[in-house]
């Protein structure tokens, strides 16, 4: 059972009548949160219909296990964890993309092993309003189609990774794999994405 | 550039480990040094840390912002469930109500023993079961198991294709396919994941692992109706040893599928 004295005021209320059965007070406990709930889930399977089935079986498992929350962290982040581990778990239930086709985003090199020059052109501005001089919905469907792009396991690397800013150990121990298979993983993601988003690239570079 | 200063392509397949600090020395001076000369790596390091930093902000919805529709209908079912009672069962930590029946004489053999080292476990059930029929936990669980399995010259272990875990069929009902199963999985590994096409429960009786979303310890009850599919993980360290009866056999995905791993 959660510890009252742990939790905001009215938070441990709405849990204790969460597992009473009162559906309108588990209401009252998630609502706040269930954009950010479906957001993180979305971002890892990358489709809206199994993401809405996925968010559903979090928020059952959620009621089910909320006699084990023990108020050691804020509700939010416990909903959280939940959630991703519904999402990695859906990721992992479905005929999943293996191999990426990213091939022709990644850098390309001389014999000498110098950067060609058609990479070159890609100076990324230290300046992040430069986001702003590209239009909002071409810039969403030319990310969600770069991250559409990536094999599954590559995709959810990088979400934990860059998006949702866990570190290397926290994913490999959560996903069961090295720590060099996940920065191999977001490596080939970075370089992929970066070369799709040429536009937040304002000034050019010489080439050597 | 001197050849002891790393090419473009050495420095690119190296930047997310220099970016995390996980180079050795010279690798890392390597990239340093390649880096302050190399205009179009500095650029792509840049791009490396702005990439994260603009999806954020550009992914990000304003504080305000109402939760999608497709979150609203999640929402919506799961509510509607709860207040139909229609909240199916998953892994949890104690048995349902009409488990118990198994400790009833005529109750299934299979279940009644997990219900017993349950409460062996659960101070909170003895305290409503009553304390008589309680198997205590004590050393290695195969000595608190033996008295209560047949001899192990029967036991038939598998190991192929299990995640580096074993299963053990320890006793089967050869009249209804019912079967105990001893399970052993090393600390940090994954069951593959399977399905069942008939009520699983399971005991936990040592170690601790995640089973979808829940977390389970000893002692914990685990139950998932026909159709339900998972591949539970232990938590790194210790071996988790579980007692599972199965209603019918175990229905693994994929490869798996084709050897009949613990089907049979």
């Amino acid at each position: 059972m959660p510890d009252p004295a742990k939790l905001p005021p009215g938070e441990g209320a709405l849990i204790q009548a969460s597992i009473g059965g009162d559906s309108a007070a588990f209401e009252a406990l998630v609502r706040p949160h269930l954009g950010m709930l479906f957001r993180v889930i979305e971002r890892i399977l990358g489709n809206e219909a199994e993401s809405q089935d996925a968010l559903q079986d979090a928020l059952l498992t959620l009621h089910r296990e909320l006699p084990g929350f023990q108020g050691a962290s804020k509700f939010s982040t416990w909903a959280y964890r939940i959630c991703v581990n519904q999402a990695l778990m859906a990721r992992r239930k479905r005929v999943r993309r293996r191999e990426d086709g990213i091939e022709d985003l990644m850098p390309r090199f001389g014999d000498d092993g110098h950067l060609m020059k058609q990479d070159t052109r890609l100076d990324w501005s230290e300046d992040a309003e430069a986001l702003m001089k590209v239009e909002q919905d071409e810039l969403k469907a030319r990310v969600r189609a770069g991250l559409d792009r990536l094999s599954d396991d590559q995709r959810a690397v990088f979400v934990l990774r860059d998006l949702e800013g866990w570190n290397t150990d926290e994913i490999a121990e959560h996903l069961g794999i090295t720590r060099e298979l996940v920065r191999q993983r977001v490596h080939r993601a970075r370089l992929a994405l970066r070369a799709l988003l040429p536009e937040f690239a304002p000034r050019a570079t010489e080439g050597r | 550039m001197t050849i002891l200063i790393p090419s473009c392509e050495r420095v690119t397949a190296l930047l997310t480990e220099y970016e995390e600090g996980a180079l050795g020395p010279l690798d890392w001076l390597g990239v340093k040094l390649h880096l302050t000369l190399c205009p179009p790596c500095q650029a792509l390091l840049r791009a490396f840390e702005q990439v994260p930093i603009l999806l954020r902000r550009f992914q990000a919805p304003p504080d305000d912002a109402a939760p999608p529709p497709s979150a609203e209908q999640a929402l919506g079912a799961v509510l509607a469930a709860l207040r139909e009672g229609r909240v199916p069962t998953g892994p949890q930590h104690h048995p349902e109500s009409e488990a118990w029946r198994a400790l009833e004489p005529g109750g299934d053999p299979f279940l009644s023993l997990l219900l017993r080292l349950h409460l062996g476990h659960c101070q909170a059930c003895r305290e409503v079961r009553g304390e008589g029929l309680a198997i205590r936990p004590g050393g290695h669980p195969l000595d608190t198991l033996r008295p209560h399995l047949p001899p192990e010259s029967q036991w038939r272990w598998a190991r192929r294709g299990l995640g580096g875990g074993r299963v053990a069929v320890v006793h089967r009902d050869a009249r209804t396919g019912a079967s105990l199963n001893l399970a052993c999985l090393p600390g940090g590994r994954s069951v593959p994941v399977h399905g069942h096409d008939g009520l699983e429960c399971a005991l936990l009786l040592r170690g601790s692992l995640q089973d979808g979303p829940a977390h389970l310890r000893p002692g914990d009850w685990m139950s998932h109706r026909p159709g339900h599919q998972h591949g539970p993980k232990a938590d790194p360290g210790d071996e988790c040893w579980a007692l599972v009866a199965l209603e019918r056999p175990v229905r693994f995905t994929g490869w798996r599928r084709a050897l009949g791993l613990f089907t049979s």
